[in-house]
């Protein structure tokens, strides 16, 4: 069969010329058209899409941060109240610490408290799993309620010894593999779920470690390098029921502030610091986002005016033809809506590919918990972007068509010539 | 046989135009312009340039709304019509050629002359072998894939008038049919035109005296003002 042959008969099979078949050979003619009406769609799709996203996401995370967290309230030593949220939220490195002498005289003294562990922090200088310093996180297995809770198998948390360490889920490394950090290697013994906590990116490890290697690195602390164990850096507390975690940590304050330096964070109180500060992040997104997107209809119904002002002679020749002015509507419509869906696909996907490069990064600039893509956030906010982004395109489109339509067709081809 | 019936009327055609801005003089392009168009004629329309020719006939195939005065076509007043009635006409009835290059440049050759039967008859399912008769008979079937811009202009005026004969058409009008036609090519235009004359009423502005040789009617305009018929060959 000749090429000439298998041409006609595609062109049997493709048949109709029909105003969607059309609107694509326009479309595909004219490429550079096409792809610079698409791109100003993906501009606005992006910001409609991390706005609506951030939003929704972080929304999401934060309403059971105050349970993924474990405690009721903290108590860390005065003026690391911020570095505790960090290490927290977003496992930022940090070190301070305070007498250890609080742990017990708070588990006696303070009525309330049903649980109290101890926790200590301290930051690599390198570590052969990871590029950045990282937050090594010392517990006590016997009383910890904030790092079992996240174990794949919980058993080998509560049975970690020294020389053994627990990975955060972003940690790359399996349990039976080693870490080497402080000139010490470390075996894995254990793997946290995802929390989108700190903990994620930390490495845990029992009280004794930490001091292990304290003593063993005097240049990291040198003023605890001769008594580690004397010291912690914080203390969780799980407050008894009936119990107000308010309440205990005004106790705790009233005896100890002053003594010991220390200072109180209730998690109810930092989830809700949190999500006042996730209130101004949302309305700002929101803010833009509709201003992106009005800006963006604005844009492209004059670019859609611009572009049927150079083509006012194919759509009234069409309409010389026999297309009734509601058949050209359509067809600009039709191509309208076409570049809007591409549009919009191409920004949704660039958008994710930049929340899902760069997460840590925004978490950080905005002072926010580490941010996951879970692929049902991502797909309940697919439709939010993509409804105003197809019909800002297609209105822009229909009402450019109607502005070029509404004069007598021998008057827009002489114009078009 | 519909010989001589009247298919197309025009009564008291006025259209005038603004030169410049809103305030500028008005002039009368078409001044109280009366013609009748019957199948089985070719009727040539002459005239300077500036005369009216092409007002007249864009009044005449719808495209243009007189300020005074009606056109009926095959008995419908056509500018009283509905706007898409007016196309459905124009498709089925009427078919018009612009002057200068008409094609739709984003279809290929064969897609340009088959479109005006998908805007008639959307659920016609074959239109590519009465488009490549037409091309054939043309003598440009080999050109069914090619896009305009690989066209010379005789061969994009021969596509546009395959493409104005594809729905068989009564009346048949034309802005300068052979303006881009060699002799050899006008003359197979004007048999063509000549063949077309049982069934349809062709009306062609022209300022092609070889062509206006062929015709059975010739109209003459100036200033807007149709003048008396000149005789023909015919």
């Amino acid at each position: 069969m000749r090429a000439a042959d298998v041409r006609l008969n595609c062109t049997r099979i493709m048949g109709a010329l029909s105003i969607p078949r059309i609107a694509f050979i326009n479309l595909l003619r004219r490429p550079t058209r096409s792809v610079a009406l698409a791109a100003i769609v993906a501009v606005s799709s992006i910001f409609l899409f991390s706005g609506t996203f951030l939003d929704t996401t972080l929304a999401d995370s934060l309403a059971d941060l105050s349970g993924r967290l474990g405690a009721d309230a903290l108590i860390v030593p005065q003026g690391y109240e911020n570095s505790t949220q960090s290490i927290l939220l977003r496992g930022d490195p940090g070190m301070f610490y305070m007498s250890a002498e609080i742990l017990s005289l708070i588990a006696t003294d303070v009525p309330g408290i049903a649980r109290i562990t101890p926790q200590f922090f301290l930051s690599t200088f390198d570590a052969d799993c990871c590029d950045a310093k990282v937050q090594v996180i010392g517990f006590d297995p016997a009383t910890d309620f904030l790092v079992t809770p996240w174990a794949i198998k919980k058993e080998q948390v509560a049975t970690v010894t020294n020389g053994e360490i627990v990975v955060g889920a972003r940690i790359t490394a399996e349990p039976g593999e080693t870490l080497l950090f402080y000139a010490h290697r470390y075996r894995v013994k254990a793997k946290l779920h995802p929390t989108g906590l700190g903990l994620d990116t930390s490495i845990l490890m029992p009280m004794s470690g930490v001091y292990d290697i304290i003593r063993r690195t005097p240049n990291l602390l040198p003023a605890l390098a001769s008594n580690p164990g004397g010291y912690l850096s914080a203390i969780a507390i799980k407050a008894a029921a009936g119990y107000s975690p308010y309440n205990i940590t005004t106790e705790i304050l009233k005896r100890y502030r002053t003594s010991y330096a220390i200072q109180a964070v209730e998690t109810a109180r930092l989830v809700s610091d949190i999500s006042n500060h996730l209130k101004r992040i949302s309305l700002l997104s929101h803010f833009a986002a509709v201003v992106f997107w009005l800006l963006a209809a604005l844009v492209l119904a004059f670019a859609f005016t611009l572009t049927l002002n150079e083509r006012k002679r194919e759509l009234s020749l069409l309409r010389i033809l026999g297309a009734p002015r509601r058949w050209v509507l359509r067809l600009v419509t039709t191509e309208g809506m076409v570049i809007s869906v591409f549009g919009a696909l191409a920004g949704i996907g660039f958008a994710v590919l930049v929340l899902t490069l760069f997460s840590p990064l925004i978490c950080a600039t905005i002072v926010l918990p580490n941010l996951t893509l879970p692929l049902r956030a991502v797909l309940s906010n697919v439709p939010v972007t993509l409804i105003p982004a197809i019909a800002s395109g297609t209105l822009a489109g229909a009402w450019a068509a109607r502005r070029i339509t509404r004069f007598d067709v021998y008057d827009t081809f002489r114009v078009g010539e | 046989m519909s010989c001589c019936l009247p298919i197309l009327t025009a009564t008291g055609l006025v259209k005038r135009f603004r030169r410049g801005t809103a305030n500028g003089a008005v002039f009368l392009a078409v001044n109280q312009v009366s013609l009748t168009l019957s199948v089985g004629e070719f009727v040539t329309l002459v005239g300077r340039s500036g005369s009216g020719k092409t007002t007249l006939i864009n009044l005449l195939s719808g495209l243009l709304t007189p300020d005074a005065g009606t056109v009926t076509l095959d008995g419908h007043l056509l500018h009283s019509l509905p706007e898409a009635e007016q196309s459905r006409l124009r498709n089925s009835v009427l078919s018009y050629v612009p002057q200068g290059q008409s094609l739709l440049t984003n279809l290929t050759v064969l897609d340009n002359v088959r479109l005006p039967l998908h805007l008639c008859q959307p659920s016609r399912r074959d239109t590519t072998t009465p488009a490549r008769e037409l091309l054939d008979r043309f003598g440009i079937a080999h050109l069914g894939h090619s896009y305009p811009a690989n066209l010379s202009g005789g061969e994009m005026r021969r596509v546009a008038l395959a493409r104005a004969l594809i729905t068989r058409p009564r009346v048949l009008i034309l802005d300068e049919p052979t303006s881009d036609l060699d002799i050899e090519n006008t003359y197979q235009i004007a048999t063509l035109f000549t063949s077309l004359i049982p069934t349809t009423a062709v009306l062609a502005v022209t300022h092609d005296l070889e062509l206006t040789s062929y015709a059975t009617r010739q109209l003459t305009i100036a200033n807007g003002l149709l003048q008396n018929e000149s005789p023909t060959r015919h």
